[in-house]
């Protein structure tokens, strides 16, 4: 009588045999003691081998939020399109603003009062503007060009890098990657809605890790300085230490009709793991009614991410298109 | 297809750092390597997700398993050197004992050649006879040989080493 090999029996109790071999060899383990004895004794090894095994390896408690991986996916993806610029990628867009660029020439055509994005000043930093929106539950992402931030109007501070006279024309120039599809008309209402991913409440005051700073009329010096959309009532303000000398700042602003509007400035790391925390929170919490989009200015290795309704940030983005058609 | 890879990545996260942890042995960096992969399998949107996944961590392993992984271990290992107070104290025994297994299932798990390895930790990690045999070359026939060997040596070569460390410490 023909025993069964080692290596079968292996596979047998891997559940790796079809079901007529599984037959087979349980007939002949039924009536062969020898093949039974081997059978257990393989049984054991194999349980030795897993038990051995499963001391090896980092106890990881739960796997980081998908949003991680997307986010990674952006960034990415960003990083692939420059240096492929000729790669077509269905439902995005890239718009390479190559000087003159002001957030204010775009956010003054989009409603309500939004007139103006305020960033702090920082170094100039070099490479493109991308603006990009991803079909997924991602946020907008724009990232921002060499010329030192400019800014206008509610906030004349003066920049020295770039200092800009109020009344100068319309002269941003704006460079389209040829292929690219404008994505505001190509959105899906699944797709618009998965724009809405990112972002959704302000953490409370109380919330660990952020303080609370007073607003008021009193304290219009700081907020000069605050990341934020000129021309809207401050409702909030927030700090959170990062590391020594760093810190991250969220303002909390009202729109005409009621909304809020957030802008969170600081280093970009820590900036995309909030936004992505945020949305993690958001999906446990399977809201779905406050719906809002996140626009990501990225200014060397910090972001300055103003959240909204997704109309004004799609306005925005179609303002822009409009303008490279012309 | 997003869905579908966001379930596999709920699924399988945990398999895939196991997977490079065992290749790599640091834990952070297998992390950061797992979530690499599936950024990649966002951009490729592969046919067969699982095994594609697989197939990418092996690639990663093997690039990260060149100079980086010495360097880094040997920075943990400073970092671990109780320099300062040590903290668990009273757990230093129990530590030390684990620490001597692990490194004993570590020793025999390198005694393998590299493809039983790669078979015993693919099978490990969740993948069925095909798709092991898809990401190493084998016949499918040959991954039930390939396992039985690889199952033997690697629990042979722990008990021997046991034997050895009991045997130095009585």
């Amino acid at each position: 009588m023909r025993h069964i090999p080692e290596e079968e029996l292996h596979a047998y109790l891997d559940q790796a045999l079809s079901r007529p071999q599984c037959v087979e060899i349980e007939s002949h383990l039924a009536e062969c003691a020898r093949c039974r004895a081997s059978r257990d004794e393989i049984a054991a090894l194999r349980d030795r081998t897993t038990a051995l095994l499963a001391n090896l390896g980092p106890v990881i408690g739960q796997a980081p939020s998908f949003e991680v991986i997307r986010l990674r996916s952006i960034r990415a993806g960003a990083a692939r399109r420059q240096r492929l610029s000729t790669a077509a990628w269905a439902a995005s867009i890239a718009v390479a603003v190559v000087a003159g660029w002001e957030a204010n020439r775009w956010l003054a055509q989009t409603p309500a009062a939004v007139e103006s994005v305020t960033v702090p000043p920082t170094q100039p930093a070099a490479g493109p503007l991308v603006a990009q929106v991803t079909p997924s539950s991602t946020p907008v992402e724009v990232q921002r060009p060499a010329p030192a931030p400019r800014r206008r109007h509610q906030n004349p501070a003066p920049t020295p890098a770039a200092p800009v006279s109020p009344a100068e024309p319309a002269t941003a120039e704006i460079a389209v990657e040829p292929q690219m599809q404008p994505a505001v008309t190509q959105l899906s209402p699944e797709e618009a809605h998965g724009l809405l991913g990112a972002l959704a409440t302000l953490p409370p005051p109380t919330h660990p890790g952020w303080r609370a700073l007073p607003v008021g009329p009193a304290d219009s010096s700081v907020q000069n300085r605050m990341p934020r959309v000129s021309g809207l009532p401050i409702v909030q303000v927030l700090v959170q230490e990062v590391g020594t000398d760093e810190e991250v700042t969220a303002v909390d602003q009202q729109l005409s009709t009621g909304e809020t509007i957030r802008t969170i400035e600081g280093p970009a790391a820590k900036v995309e793991t909030l936004i992505a925390q945020e949305s993690a929170a958001r999906a446990d919490a399977g809201t779905t009614d406050d719906k809002k989009a996140t626009l990501i200015l990225r200014q060397g290795d910090r972001i300055t991410a103003v959240t909204g309704p997704p109309d004004v940030l799609h306005n925005l983005l179609s303002k822009v298109m409009a303008r490279q058609r012309r | 297809m997003a869905d579908d890879l966001e379930s596999l990545y709920r699924t399988t996260y945990a398999s895939v750092v196991r997977f490079l942890y065992r290749k790599i042995w640091d834990a952070d960096r297998a992390q950061d390597l797992a979530q690499e992969v599936f950024v990649r399998a966002m951009a490729h949107q592969p046919e067969k997700p699982r095994a594609w996944v697989f197939a990418v961590a092996a690639n990663l392993a093997r690039d990260e398993a060149r100079a980086a992984v010495r360097r880094k271990r040997h920075l943990s290992l400073l970092r671990d050197d109780p320099a300062g107070v040590p903290s668990s104290e009273p757990s230093a025994q129990d530590s030390v004992e684990r620490e001597e297994r692990l490194a004993g299932i570590e020793q025999a798990l390198s005694t393998l050649t590299p493809r039983d390895r790669e078979v015993l930790l693919l099978w490990d990690a969740g993948l069925s006879y095909p798709e092991i045999a898809e990401q190493t070359g084998l016949a499918v026939g040959a991954v039930g040989t390939t396992l039985a060997r690889a199952r033997r040596r690697l629990v042979a070569a722990y008990d021997l080493q046991e034997r050895r460390d009991h045997a130095a410490h009585s």
